[in-house]
């Protein structure tokens, strides 16, 4: 007779003797679960591979396996199983020993029966709590995935449509195998998601495919990839509904594949099996979430800029958000303007009223536009913490995948940062926390014979500085052996043999973020490991920051993501110069020094001018000798420098410069304006910036500078 | 028939017309569509770009939109840099689609209609150029402003 039970788990009873075994679990019954029985450890750990079982109430005394030695096989293959020991007086000392081997609890035969039945009843009621629970943050968390998902299909559709005209190297191409390289690793972090997984992994091979030339854009293929991009929508959609797609995805993916490897089937033979076998789900499929106000969820979808939302909240659009930020930007630099209009005001004889209502507007406009700033960006931050949410899941289900035990921390995460740099940081830290799982983290035994917690530690840790956000990923685990990295750097070609062994162990970690690389044998799961760390890289390199790796072989790895907290607008504090008849405008973030000219040591080094800096011996010139006459190729710099100007030493890494400039005018802070589809970027320049109503003066980049100095 | 159902009647006896701007750049007349002219700056100073570039001479603010000028003699190869340096000529101020850009000139002539079908295309589209028209036994050459990149 089929019995429903409150708990869809089993308690298993384990004892020798069949007397007593029967006894115990009758007095089972009735607690809200099925109870199960073995006659010996051997049987419960057969059993364990075939039932689910969340507890199990074990004799200690038994031939073969004891209940200790059980529980402790238990324990490393099912972590969270429940272990009760009963036992005879006699053996409790022995026990007691035990309890470090992770037993729950200890219960006297015959005596403790009583209490066997109050413990195991509340065993089944947090066992259904914590499923409850589970299932609760199960639901947040593909949520939060879905809508991820979603949101990078949006983004990609946008530039599927323009991939027709792209070249294979080009940054679209690139953008969109990045993106469906970040949607198919996200779903593989859930069990449930082996149809997305599948789907998705057939999409990047085609991206792939795009990317290494092997695959020509056309118009079918464009529709392909929408079709493929549709279909994953319903995954999705009812992946966060909890609901099983009942759809045949083979021979779709099939056709993907044929497609990546070159065999391109009719396009309309790929769309017919979309159409056939979504077409009908499609009518059923309403948009996921309130983000998707679509009905077609193509690119041209975005009708509205602003959906409502609540009561009190709206969605705004990213477009609508930048146009309102450029709009502070201009702001500012009316302000400005109205602040060098006061000082050619102050020259001449202005009433004392008259001059002090202007200054108290010019102090009302300064505060307001330094509010709207504050404002905005405040609108653009998310607390770490929603981005960060889908990790202890991830991290538990790899481990479980790997059999590892591994405890991740995470702190600093109620951290708020940009948008853009949250979703970033979410997409690709899983490949980081994968890789210190699978790669990282050793077997339990492993760390126990190397003096290790048999349980693994990753650190996850955010914090901000004043002009940027570090985030750390840390393990406790192997971490990388070098000399495998420069065999294999060596084969991928990625260095000679001689470059190799001269290079310090810093750089040589680096090498993990190259394209394709890896150091493991085997590649399980359709995982491509060499792909996530040179995205994740690319990714963060993209935001402007940087990636370090720090590791010590059987001690563990520390990868530092150093990311600048972006500005609403780039507004920069600057000082404004004249340089060969140019305004030029030089960022403070940028200059370690002013000095004069009659100051510095001036020599000539090769035929060059050069100025002494901290002990170190700077190269001087003005801008464009170091744009137009690299330190390395022939020196054409200006010799004639005035004692009385001004030299301000640049800086950027490793490199420095001594800048010459005619004559300082003013210290500012300017609103730096991208140059436009015209210019498009001037070496050592990084925009415009407007002075009053007629003059435009140029923004000195100091990195694209020194990259120009130190060129070749 | 009164003078102005005559001009109307001028005009559709024309067939359709197109407007240019009639530049002179070296020993040749160019035109520019008059839909894409925005406006033309004369007397006015731009600031030059701090790095050399072909043809470019420098970025203008107007009204706060900053935008680049080019040297459209030395763009169609009828004229040097240099020239830009007299400080004569104007600007005319062109938008295609979402691009405004700023094409100096030396000698701005005057408007004129050309009926379409006295517009020859010119089959090259590398050139900027995209129609050919001969007026009294004189070539002008209009431009197809999409192709200035």
């Amino acid at each position: 007779m089929n019995m429903t039970y409150a708990l869809n788990e089993k308690m298993m009873v384990v004892e020798d003797d069949a007397d007593l075994r029967d006894a115990i679990s009758e007095s089972l019954q009735g607690i809200g679960c099925e109870v199960i029985a073995a006659a010996s450890g051997e049987d419960a750990l057969e059993a364990m591979r075939q039932e689910c079982v969340f507890a199990i109430v074990s004799d200690y005394r038994m031939p073969g396996i004891n209940g200790l030695e059980l529980c402790r096989r238990v324990k490393e293959e099912f972590p969270k199983v429940k272990f009760v020991i009963l036992t005879g007086y006699a053996d409790k000392n022995a026990v007691l020993e035990g309890l470090r081997v992770g037993i729950d609890d200890l219960l006297e035969k015959p005596q403790d029966l009583i209490r066997l039945r109050d413990m195991a009843e509340k065993f089944v009621s947090d066992r259904i709590s914590a499923i409850k629970k589970e299932q609760e943050e199960m639901r947040l968390i593909r949520k939060i995935f879905c809508d991820d998902a979603n949101s990078l299909l949006k983004d990609m559709e946008k530039n599927i449509v323009r991939i027709e005209n792209a070249d294979s190297q080009s940054e679209v191409v690139d953008d969109l195998f990045r993106r469906a390289n970040a949607l198919k690793e996200s779903a593989s972090a859930f069990q449930g998601a082996e149809k997305i997984c599948a789907v998705t992994q057939a999409y990047e091979n085609l991206f792939q495919a795009i990317r290494s030339g092997k695959l020509v854009p056309s118009q079918s293929l464009t529709q392909v990839l929408l079709q493929a991009s549709g279909v994953i929508k319903i995954l999705i959609s009812d992946f966060e509904g909890f609901k099983e797609t009942k759809i045949n995805l083979q021979p779709f993916v099939e056709a993907l594949n044929r497609w990546t490897q070159g065999r391109t089937p009719a396009a309309e033979q790929v769309l017919s099996l979309t159409n056939r076998d979504s077409g009908a789900l499609q009518q059923d499929h309403k948009p996921a979430s309130g983000q998707q106000n679509s009905k077609s969820g193509g690119p041209e979808s975005e009708q509205s800029a602003a959906v409502f939302n609540s009561d009190d909240s709206f969605v705004v659009s990213n477009e609508k958000l930048h146009a309102f930020m450029d709009l502070s930007g201009e702001l500012l630099v009316l302000k400005n303007a109205y602040d060098a209009t006061m000082r050619q005001i102050s020259k001449f004889a202005v009433p004392p009223q008259q001059k002090l209502v202007l200054e108290e507007l010019n102090q009302s406009l300064e505060r307001i536009s330094g509010q709207i700033q504050s404002q905005i960006t405040d609108v653009r931050k998310v607390e770490l913490k929603a981005a960060f949410q889908k990790f202890p899941r991830f991290v538990r289900q790899v481990s479980q995948d790997f059999r590892k035990h591994v405890n991740l921390e995470m702190n600093g995460i109620d951290l708020g940062v940009d948008r853009k740099i949250a979703r970033c940081l979410s997409e690709n830290l899983v490949h980081l926390l994968r890789n210190s799982v699978e790669h990282g983290i050793e077997l339990p035994r492993r760390r126990a014979d190397t003096g290790k917690p048999e349980q693994g530690k990753i650190s996850v840790s955010a914090r901000q500085t004043d002009q940027h956000i570090v985030v750390t990923v840390e393990d406790d685990g192997l971490g990388i052996e070098l000399e495998r990295v420069r065999r294999k750097a060596m084969e991928m070609n990625l260095a000679d043999k001689q470059t190799l062994f001269s290079m310090n162990d810093q750089d040589v970690a680096d090498f993990v973020f190259a394209q394709g690389f890896t150091t493991a044998e085997d590649k399980t799961g359709g995982l491509e490991r060499g792909t996530g760390m040179s995205v994740l890289k690319s990714e963060i390199v993209r935001l402007g920051g940087t990636v370090k790796i720090d590791t010590t072989f059987g001690l563990g790895t520390k990868i530092t993501i150093t990311v600048p907290v972006p500005k609403p607008v780039l507004i920069e504090n600057s000082l404004l110069a004249v340089s060969g008849g140019h305004q030029i405008v030089i960022p403070l973030v940028n200059i370690t020094k002013i000095a004069s000219v009659r100051d510095l040591m001036l020599s000539k080094v090769d035929g060059r001018m050069t100025c002494q800096h901290e002990g170190m011996t700077v190269p001087l010139g003005d801008y464009k000798s170091f744009i137009e006459s690299p330190l390395h190729g022939s020196s054409a710099e200006k010799e004639a420098f005035l004692a009385d100007a001004l030299v301000l030493i640049i800086s950027h890494g490793k490199h420095s410069v001594a800048l010459y400039v005619d004559r300082v005018v003013d210290q500012r802070e300017v609103v730096v304006r991208p140059f436009d589809n015209v210019v498009r970027s001037l070496p050592g320049f990084k925009g415009t910036s407007l002075l009053d109503s007629e003059q435009v003066a140029f923004v000195l980049d100091g990195e694209s500078l020194l990259n120009e100095a130190f060129a070749g | 028939m009164n003078f102005f159902q005559e001009a109307i009647e001028e005009q559709k006896s024309k067939g359709p017309q197109r407007g240019y701007l009639l530049i002179q750049a070296g020993d040749q007349k160019f035109g520019i569509p008059m839909d894409q002219v925005v406006e033309v700056l004369e007397s006015r100073r731009w600031n030059p770009l701090p790095v050399r570039r072909n043809h470019l001479l420098g970025v203008i603010n107007l009204r706060g939109v900053v935008f680049t000028i080019y040297h459209l003699a030395s763009l169609l190869g009828k004229g040097k840099m240099s020239d830009a340096e007299s400080g004569q000529g104007c600007i005319i101020v062109v938008q295609d689609g979402q691009r405004t850009f700023g094409l100096w000139v030396e000698k701005m002539l005057h408007v004129q209609d050309f009926p379409e079908d006295e517009l020859h295309t010119l089959e090259d589209t590398q050139l900027l150029v995209s129609h050919l028209c001969v007026v009294e036994h004189e070539s002008i050459l209009m431009m197809d402003v999409r192709r200035v990149a």
